[in-house]
C-alpha cells in the first residue's frame, strides 16, 4: 500500500463529499492530484482493500428485516453447506469461526416471512441439525471504521 | 421514501465511479442531474436511510487480523452499562443484544479487531476485568466465506 493510499483510507470511509468533484476535494485534503487520487483508488477497489465505493444503507429505514444465523457443521461438510448458504442472496456475510459453532451468518430479507423462509430452506438442505437465529434486540454500536495511520488499527 | 429516491438508491449500489464528475454519471443512470443527486443524497443522509457514504472496507484484503466474535452473558439489568462500555472501545465495531440458545446462553455480542490471535485472547481478558463479566466465549474468524451487501429494490407494487 502506498502513502498516498493510507492517507486516502483515513479520508474516505465517511463523509465523502458530496459536491461535483469529490476527488478533487479529496486530492487537497491528502495532498496529490486529482487524477492520482482516482487512479489510487481503482487500485484499492481492484485489490478488494477497499470492498465497494458505495453507501451504506440502514436495512432498517428502506423496511428491510435482518438477523444472524448460526450452525454447527461437522468439518469435511464445511465447504458443502457454506456454497449452499452463500447462493442466497439475502446472506450478506458469512465466516467460519473457531468453535463448535463455527458457520456464523448474517441476512437482510424483505420480510419475516422470507427470512423465515431462506432460514428454513438453509436448515433443510444443508442437515446439520438447527439453524439458530439470533435477531439484533438491541444495537449499541455498529460503525465499522479503519484506523489506517498504523496497521489498521479499528478506529 | 418516494419513487424518485428509490431510483437513486437503486442506481447508488452500482457503486461511485472513479471518475471526475461521479454524480453526473450516477445522474445518468437515473435520468436525473447532478444536483439533484447530490440534493438526495444529502436528503437521504439526513433522514438516516444512508447510514454512512463512503469507502467499505475489505478489511481481511486490507490485512486486519485477530478478529474475534465475542458473545458474553451478562445479568439483564447490566447490559446497557456493559454495552456502553464495550462499544466505546476503539477496537470493538459492532455491539449488539441478541438472544442466546441451547448450551449458549450468551445476549450480548461484539465483533473485536485486535490485529492477532495473542492479541485477542489479551484484549479480550483486559476487557473482562474492565466490565467485570466473566462468562464469555471467543469465536475467532478462521475464514470469510462470503462477504456482500444486500440489494435493496423498492417494495413491489409500492
Amino acid at each position: 500500500m502506498t502513502d498516498l493510499q493510507r492517507r486516502l483510507l483515513q479520508v474516505v470511509q465517511d463523509d465523502f463529499p458530496l459536491v461535483p468533484r469529490p476527488y478533487q476535494v479529496l486530492a487537497e485534503r491528502v495532498g496529490a492530484g486529482e487524477r492520482e487520487v482516482i487512479e489510487a483508488l481503482k487500485d484499492l477497489c481492484a485489490r478488494g482493500v477497499i470492498r465497494e465505493l458505495s453507501p451504506v444503507f440502514d436495512y432498517a429505514r428502506l423496511g428491510y428485516v435482518a438477523t444472524l444465523a448460526t450452525m454447527s457443521v461437522p468439518e469435511e461438510r464445511l465447504e458443502e453447506v457454506a456454497a449452499v448458504i452463500n447462493e442466497y442472496p439475502e446472506v450478506t456475510h458469512n465466516y467460519q469461526r473457531r468453535h463448535r459453532y463455527n458457520v456464523w451468518f448474517a441476512l437482510v430479507a424483505e420480510s419475516q416471512e422470507r427470512l423465515a423462509r431462506v432460514l428454513g430452506e438453509i436448515q433443510r438442505r444443508c442437515r446439520c441439525g438447527p439453524v439458530y437465529s439470533l435477531p439484533a434486540q438491541r444495537v449499541f454500536k455498529i460503525n465499522v471504521s479503519f484506523d489506517f495511520a498504523d496497521e489498521g488499527r479499528e478506529r | 421514501m418516494n419513487e424518485r429516491d428509490w431510483q437513486l438508491v437503486e442506481a447508488l449500489q452500482k457503486g461511485i465511479p472513479l471518475c471526475p464528475r461521479p454524480y453526473a454519471e450516477i445522474g445518468r443512470r437515473c435520468a436525473m442531474d447532478e444536483s439533484e443527486v447530490i440534493e438526495r443524497i444529502k436528503k437521504l443522509r439526513r433522514a438516516g436511510v444512508i447510514r454512512r457514504f463512503g469507502a467499505r472496507i475489505g478489511h481481511i484484503r486490507a490485512g486486519i487480523g485477530g478478529n474475534v466474535l465475542v458473545a458474553w452473558q451478562v445479568p439483564e439489568e447490566r447490559v446497557e452499562q456493559v454495552a456502553h462500555v464495550l462499544a466505546s472501545q476503539p477496537d470493538i465495531s459492532h455491539c449488539y443484544e441478541r438472544p442466546g440458545f441451547d448450551d449458549f446462553p450468551y445476549n450480548l455480542y461484539t465483533m473485536l479487531h485486535a490485529g492477532s490471535a495473542e492479541k485477542a485472547v489479551q484484549r479480550v481478558r483486559e476487557l473482562s476485568r474492565l466490565v467485570a463479566i466473566s462468562r464469555f466465549e471467543l469465536l475467532p474468524t478462521v475464514r470469510e466465506l462470503k462477504k456482500s451487501s444486500p440489494v435493496f429494490r423498492r417494495p413491489a407494487g409500492g
